[in-house]
């Protein structure tokens, strides 16, 4: 079994049998972290460039780990460090790169397209570790394994997403996972902060943070992005925190059995309190351990030879 | 995939009293039953594996731990083999530090399922001693590896096809052997 295609740019390319494939592998490197010696062979002598230029503690540790533990070789690349900043456009970067003859360049790039820019013009795979606005594949990859570990299943589950919808990768691609896993999503945040035509991708979309935790089995609370925004999205953080911060009043609405997600990083007191996010129904820290296992999955499932070579 | 006709060389009946045979020599040569377990190799090892370990407890031996090993990251051929083996779980539940293992597995051939799981295993701790046992070794090793304790030689020629049937998984078993398809 493989993926269908030889990147990967998002869960929009993917369909539910991808989906699946990467979530059952991911299962079995679970037991790699456990392992008093962490390391498999599979991908020795295959190199894994590493190229972010925004920045990331959590992906890119995860991604970095994930690739050591599957023997690759693995190389950094930081926007500051790299030749970006001295006027170098990102075509000429990659092809740079490629010169060097990697075999997956991760990327992860403020404009939205830029992993498929690089996709098509290089030859070796590409994983976007999050564009702009657009995707963050694995973070939904590894965010859909938590919950199918806690729930056995997703499909039929409400899972509720507040926050910054408008500014959140995170957010559009677990909303285009959960979709096509048959879940029932509701996303909700203020409406400065939701994008427009977001109910074209299947979510309900609700102002009412009590209206959209009612019943959930999941509520995954997203990081107000601050950096992103250019202000006047909403009058102040108090008054943020008063809409749709999680409180643990609100989180008795939901199902008995909820989990409460984040993707990092929190603001503590801005969209979650201390006490939820310590709570028994959070899964946070479960969810970074799980994203070495699903990264692993997926360097895996991309690096068995490309199609045109078996052909050959 | 083989074309038909397959011809059955072990049924139900031979591979039960072989099994029962390979318990007893396993007893038989391993004094120290106290660290011995035993690790079938995914798929068709991890039946045999646990029949074997309730024979030897038949046989007034121990209880024998028993666990599942996945070679998929050990493999030398990935490259080459256009789609990927289904990468399952490696479930041993003891310690292999200081034990005294036996691998399990269903057909002997090449021996490099056999180095796989070797490297799979040592990965995981230091084993006093390993051992291997196979139902079927058929011959045209590529590496200097030999089966300990084997169920049943059987010559064949590399275009032959040898197929283990076990119940839990097949529902039927058998041992059979047919002649390769010709692909192209």
């Amino acid at each position: 079994m493989r993926l269908k295609a030889r990147d990967l740019l998002g869960i929009e390319e993917l369909d539910l049998q991808d989906i699946e494939l990467i979530l059952d592998t991911a299962d079995g490197f679970l037991e790699v972290a456990r392992r008093p010696i962490k390391k498999v062979p599979i991908l020795r002598g295959r190199t894994v460039v590493n190229f972010f230029l925004e920045p990331s503690t959590r992906t890119r540790s995860s991604f970095e780990i994930a690739e050591k533990r599957l023997s690759a070789d693995s190389v950094n690349l930081v926007g500051s460090g790299s030749s970006i900043v001295k006027g170098e456009t990102l075509i000429d970067t990659g092809r740079n790169l490629e010169a060097m003859s990697p075999d997956i360049i991760v990327i992860r790039h403020s404009s939205s397209g830029a992993p498929h820019l690089l996709a098509h013009k290089l030859r070796s795979s590409i994983i976007n570790a999050g564009d702009g606005f657009h995707e963050h594949p694995t973070q939904a990859l590894l965010d859909a394994f938590t919950i199918r570990q806690k729930k056995e299943r997703l499909e039929g589950l409400r899972v509720a997403i507040v926050g910054d919808i408008a500014h959140s990768r995170v957010a559009r691609s677990n909303l285009l996972l959960l979709r096509k896993a048959g879940a029932e999503v509701t996303v909700c945040g203020p409406p400065t902060l939701i994008p427009p035509h977001i109910e074209k991708l299947g979510a309900h979309v609700t102002s009412n943070l009590a209206e959209a935790i009612e019943g959930a089995d999941v509520i995954m609370m997203l990081r107000l992005q601050l950096e992103r925004q250019k202000g006047g999205y909403f009058p102040s953080l108090r008054e943020y925190f008063y809409y749709f911060g999680l409180t643990v009043e609100h989180v008795r609405r939901a199902k008995p059995d909820v989990i409460i997600m984040h993707p990092g990083p929190m603001n503590r007191g801005v969209e979650i309190t201390s006490e939820v996010a310590d709570g028994p129904y959070s899964v946070i820290l479960e969810q970074v351990a799980n994203g070495v296992a699903v990264r692993m999955a997926v360097l895996y499932l991309l690096l068995g030879g490309s199609a045109d070579e078996e052909a050959a | 995939m083989p074309s038909a006709p397959m011809s059955v060389v072990m049924n139900k009946e031979k591979i039960s009293r072989t099994l029962s045979r390979m318990a007893h020599e396993i007893l038989e040569r391993n004094p120290d039953l106290a660290d011995l377990a035993l690790v079938g190799i995914r798929t068709r090892g991890v039946p045999l594996a646990r029949r074997l370990a309730q024979r030897i407890e038949q046989f007034d031996g121990p209880k024998v731990p028993v666990g599942v090993l996945d070679i998929t990251l050990y493999r030398d051929d990935l490259t080459a083999i256009s789609d990927h083996p289904i990468l399952r779980k490696t479930e041993i539940p003891f310690s292999v530090d200081g034990c005294n293992i036996i691998l399990v597995d269903d057909v002997l051939y090449t021996g490099r399922t056999v180095r796989a799981a070797l490297d799979g295993i040592i990965d995981l701790g230091r084993p006093r001693r390993i051992q291997l046992a196979a139902l079927v070794d058929r011959g045209h090793r590529e590496l200097p590896i030999r089966a300990d304790y084997i169920g049943k030689n059987l010559p064949t020629s590399a275009d032959d096809f040898v197929q283990v049937l076990l119940e839990d998984q097949d529902g039927v078993d058998e041992v059979r052997i047919g002649k390769l398809e010709r692909i192209k």
